[in-house]
């Protein structure tokens, strides 16, 4: 904060105490709603507890070790990764794609833009819904399309197909991130100074050329929130939950369970909120990783 | 622009492409909303919609709007929603006033450490606010549900308003202090209209993040407090909902928090129109 | 109106000593200046005086009053900014407007004396606008006008006329001095531009590195700088400086410069005591050199036209004198080539000599 020219600096010993006494309500309110809870939730996983009786039993690293030998959770933490690979390296670069589309000058361009937000704002269950009325085969549309083009055989399911389903929850999780990431990525492009741009088209350069040598880097930071974006999204954000909850619920045959859903499921379903938890902490300590190593890769490139 | 590169092809494609796009993002919503026109019968019977003619009716949305659980849950969300939004509106600008403003030790941590919090996934606040608010008699409650989306939202908008106070021009502060409004509350009336913009995406912002969510409302309300979207899955996993009055529903349950996200769109333009944002 | 006592300010940023022992007076109804570069600490003291910043030591008094304690509202100064600060969504009206509503005037009043002085600096067609609508010059009388409205004891003026374009800027400083005269206004301003502050003020303080080096009014600074910065500061074209040394030999004082010397015994009782034989620095302002095209008197010195600037009405040439340059104002009916040779004649009545190391002057 400035030392110099702060103006918001109270001159007077009374003008600190007035603020002090507004200002309570908002920390006893941290302290008791954030702050606590912050503390207990890595408290609890090393405990066992249930809801229906609030008494938690110590049992130090046992949540972490039972970890080890779930066999539902590695193969979770597969399917996690799987989707958050999948998220990322497809959804950012489609997002990049629409904005550099929606960059361009066409009628009806306001319009499509204000489109970009309107997954984002979607009740993600209500999303779900939507896809699943797109997507399912019973009545789906666009099965039967491709039905009728041949492209995919009679009574064709996505989602109770325990190799695809996955796939179309990304899918669904995708109509309402890339939208999300264009929208980013679109305001990063009007801040791009068109003169950079103008004058490396009067020295010649064709438009991939400039894509790559003068807009890229330009967006280098935006990209990468959206990278990371992606993976919180992915992990833990909604698209992980919502989604899965809504649609598939875990199945079929537990190919669509992933580590949130799973940490859900554990504590509230099952009652097991310590165990809850602990997954619930791995997931932070994958998204933090992920985030990391993005910003490795970014800023060891040039 | 002197380049005449437009060619026709060019222009075309374009077009084409944007369609394509339009057509990605828009086609569940105009699916949803064929669909809840649409009954039950006609639905099941293939060919699906694109592919035969229907005759639209209104059965659907009727039998969900008389739906006193559907219609409950709506009020509910909207009630928690505002509710929710107008907490952390208040309690964010007096904490962002706060950690903008004062001195005190600590504060650079206390700030940084609010903002790492959000990093934390929601269900890991969640476990432990739930066993809290059970301790309080506060599950299942109305109040209890607002303090738990608060929680979600407060760390993240409290980041935000600091940077728009901290946006707002020093020397109309000063300008502020001359003229003789030294008194916090009223320096609080002057600044908040000055960043009109960033108010209101946030209050937008509070507004959609806790209309949508289903995690917390699914597991804060149980059963006096069943807010919408639980509400939804319910229609969803449960079979006594026809699949045409779960598109009404849907459809219903996105008006408020799309209309939102368009009129902020346009506030964005205009926003940027005048030079504000990012 | 008021009078402004600053007494023994000191104030420090971090490592950085802004402003360093200032004291000064401003009497009732004067137009004070503070004056010098960027830096030199003269808006950190107008901030002081307003009360945005608290002094580390010294005293502020407004009609004699200490008021360190007191809030910047509770002071009765107004303070005009260099960006001027409007409030962007209020309108004109508004913005002049809201310091009254502030203080709690009645509705009725406010109005009044909004048209009163919106007539007088003539913007009553914007009182409807909003500051992005203006120009630079319209806003620069809507600040003015914020300013005066309260009709308070002191103003304070933070470098005013800095943003306006040059032809702006020069009307407006006949009218800045018209409307204080007419106010009869206790007004203190800052400014970086030693004509600004020449013409215009009543006294000037002129600053550097957070201190004041000189006080008083224009033409003791202009025509007595007692110090080497406020010499080549003050003055445009700057004063000609070259280094010499002051010799007494055979009863007259000579002063020697690299490439012409002067006798300077007339000079006599104004050099300090025990300055004679140390380094010290000329310096001769361009008006107070006469130039000729054959040798005019005894003491004139041989020069070399280097260019000549045609300022109309004047001109003004620079000569090459040995390997220094220097300048000289001369009127336009000197003719002279490029290269030609002319004469110099310094007015030996009119020179400042400065110690080399006090930078103080000596003559």
């Amino acid at each position: 904060m400035a030392t110099e020219h702060d103006p918001f600096m109270p001159r007077l010993k009374t003008e600190s105490r007035d603020a002090a006494i507004l200002l309570s309500p908002f920390f006893v309110f941290v302290a008791v709603f954030i702050i606590y809870p912050l503390i207990a939730s890595f408290y609890f996983t090393l405990n066992d507890l249930t809801l229906s009786d609030l008494k938690p039993i110590f049992i130090g690293i046992d949540n972490y070790l039972e970890l080890f030998s779930d066999k539902l959770f590695q193969q979770a933490l597969l399917q996690t990764l799987a989707y958050l690979t999948f998220h990322t390296a497809v959804g950012v670069p489609f997002g990049l794609a629409m904005a550099l589309l929606f960059n361009q000058e066409f009628r009806g361009r306001g319009f499509a833009r204000a489109c970009l937000l309107i997954p984002w704002a979607t009740p993600p269950i209500v999303a779900a819904m939507l896809m699943y009325v797109l997507l399912n085969s019973g009545f789906g549309p666009v099965p039967y399309a491709f039905e009728i083009a041949g492209l995919l055989p009679a009574q064709f399911t996505i989602f109770g197909n325990p190799d695809l389903a996955l796939l179309g929850l990304a899918i669904v999780s995708l109509w309402k991130s890339c939208p999300l990431f264009a929208f980013l990525f679109l305001s990063g492009l009007q801040n791009l100074p068109s003169e950079v741009v103008e004058s490396a088209r009067v020295y010649g350069a064709s438009g991939v050329a400039i894509f790559r040598r003068v807009t890229l880097p330009f967006l280098k930071p935006v990209l990468a929130v959206n990278c990371i974006l992606s993976g919180i999204l992915a992990l833990s954000g909604t698209q992980a939950f919502d989604i899965v909850i809504g649609i598939t619920n875990g199945g079929p045959g537990y190919r669509t369970y992933m580590l949130y859903f799973l940490a859900w499921n554990q504590a509230f379903p099952w009652n097991r909120l310590g165990y809850g938890s602990t997954i619930a902490y791995v997931v932070t300590i994958i998204a933090v990783v992920f985030a990391l190593v993005l910003l490795r890769i970014w800023y060891k490139r040039k | 622009m002197a380049y005449r590169k437009r060619t026709l092809s060019r222009r075309i494609g374009v077009y084409v492409c944007v369609l394509l796009v339009l057509g990605f993002i828009l086609s569940p919503y105009l699916l949803g909303i064929v669909t809840s026109f649409e009954s039950e019968a006609e639905l099941v019977g293939r060919p699906p919609f694109p592919f035969k003619a229907i005759t639209p009716v209104l059965d659907n949305y009727i039998y969900i709007l008389s739906y006193m659980p559907f219609s409950l849950a709506f009020i509910d969300s909207a009630l928690v929603a505002v509710t929710t939004t107008c907490f952390v509106m208040i309690a964010g600008s007096m904490g962002a006033f706060a950690i903008a403003h004062l001195r005190f030790r600590g504060r650079n941590f206390l700030f940084n450490f609010v903002v790492v919090v959000y990093m934390l996934p929601a269900l890991a606040m969640l476990i432990p606010i739930v066993v809290l608010l059970k301790e309080l008699a506060l599950l299942d409650t109305i109040i209890g549900m607002v303090f738990a989306h608060s929680v979600l939202l407060l760390p993240l908008m409290t980041w935000f308003l600091v940077g728009i106070y901290e946006s707002v021009p020093a020397d109309i502060l000063e300008a502020l202090q001359m003229d003789g409004t030294s008194r916090i509350r009223s320096l609080f009336r002057e600044v908040i209209p000055l960043s009109r913009f960033g108010f209101f995406l946030i209050l937008v912002f509070s507004f959609v993040t806790s209309w949508n969510d289903l995690m917390f409302a699914n597991t804060v309300g149980i059963v006096s407090v069943k807010l919408l979207q639980p509400r939804i899955l319910e229609f969803m996993s449960g079979a006594r909902v026809m699949h045409t009055q779960m598109a009404a529903a849907g459809i219903l349950s996105s008006l408020p928090v799309v209309a939102l996200a368009i009129v902020l769109q346009r506030q964005i333009i205009a926003g940027i129109m005048k030079g504000a944002i990012k | 109106m008021g009078t402004v006592q600053v007494e023994n300010i000191s104030k420090k940023f971090g490592d950085r000593l802004a402003v360093d022992n200032v004291s000064f007076e401003v009497r009732d109804r004067e137009l004070m200046c503070l004056l010098g570069p960027s830096g030199a600490g003269k808006s950190t003291i107008l901030r002081i005086i307003a009360g945005l910043e608290p002094p580390d030591e010294g005293t502020v008094r407004i009609d004699g009053k200490a008021v360190n304690d007191l809030p910047p509202k509770d002071r009765d100064l107004a303070m005009m900014f260099q960006s001027y600060a409007l409030y962007p969504n209020k309108t004109v009206y508004d913005n002049l407007a809201f310091p009254l509503k502030s203080y709690k005037v009645a509705e009725a009043e406010i109005k009044k004396t909004v048209s009163e002085v919106a007539k007088t600096l003539g913007i009553t067609p914007l009182l409807g606008r909003l500051p992005g609508q203006l120009s630079g010059g319209e806003r620069q009388r809507v600040a003015m006008g914020r300013a005066i409205v309260r009709k308070p004891k002191v103003f304070l003026l933070d470098e005013p006329l800095t943003n306006l374009d040059a032809k702006l800027r020069v009307n407006m400083r006949a009218e800045l001095k018209r409307l204080q005269r007419e106010l009869g206004a206790t007004t203190i301003f800052a400014t970086p531009d030693q004509l600004e502050a020449l013409t215009m003020s009543d006294r000037i303080a002129i600053m550097s590195q957070g201190r004041i080096l000189q006080d008083g009014s224009p033409d003791v600074i202009y025509e007595h700088p007692n110090d080497f910065f406020t010499a080549t500061f003050v003055g445009s074209p700057t004063m000609n400086i070259l280094d010499c040394d002051l010799e007494e030999k055979n009863g007259r004082i000579t002063l020697n410069t690299g490439a012409f010397s002067l006798d300077v015994s007339k000079l006599a009782e104004l050099i300090r005591e025990g300055t004679l034989g140390s380094e010290a620095v000329l310096g001769v302002r361009p008006e107070h050199i006469m130039l000729t095209r054959e040798r005019s008197a005894p003491d004139s010195i041989a020069a070399e036209v280097y260019v000549t600037e045609r300022t109309r009405p004047e001109q003004i040439v620079h000569l090459k004198v040995g390997s220094i340059m220097m300048q000289a104002i001369a009127p336009l009916a000197f003719q002279s080539q490029l290269g030609e040779k002319a004469w110099m004649t310094i007015d030996v009545a009119k020179i400042h000599v400065f110690d080399k190391r006090t930078q103080k002057a000596i003559v």
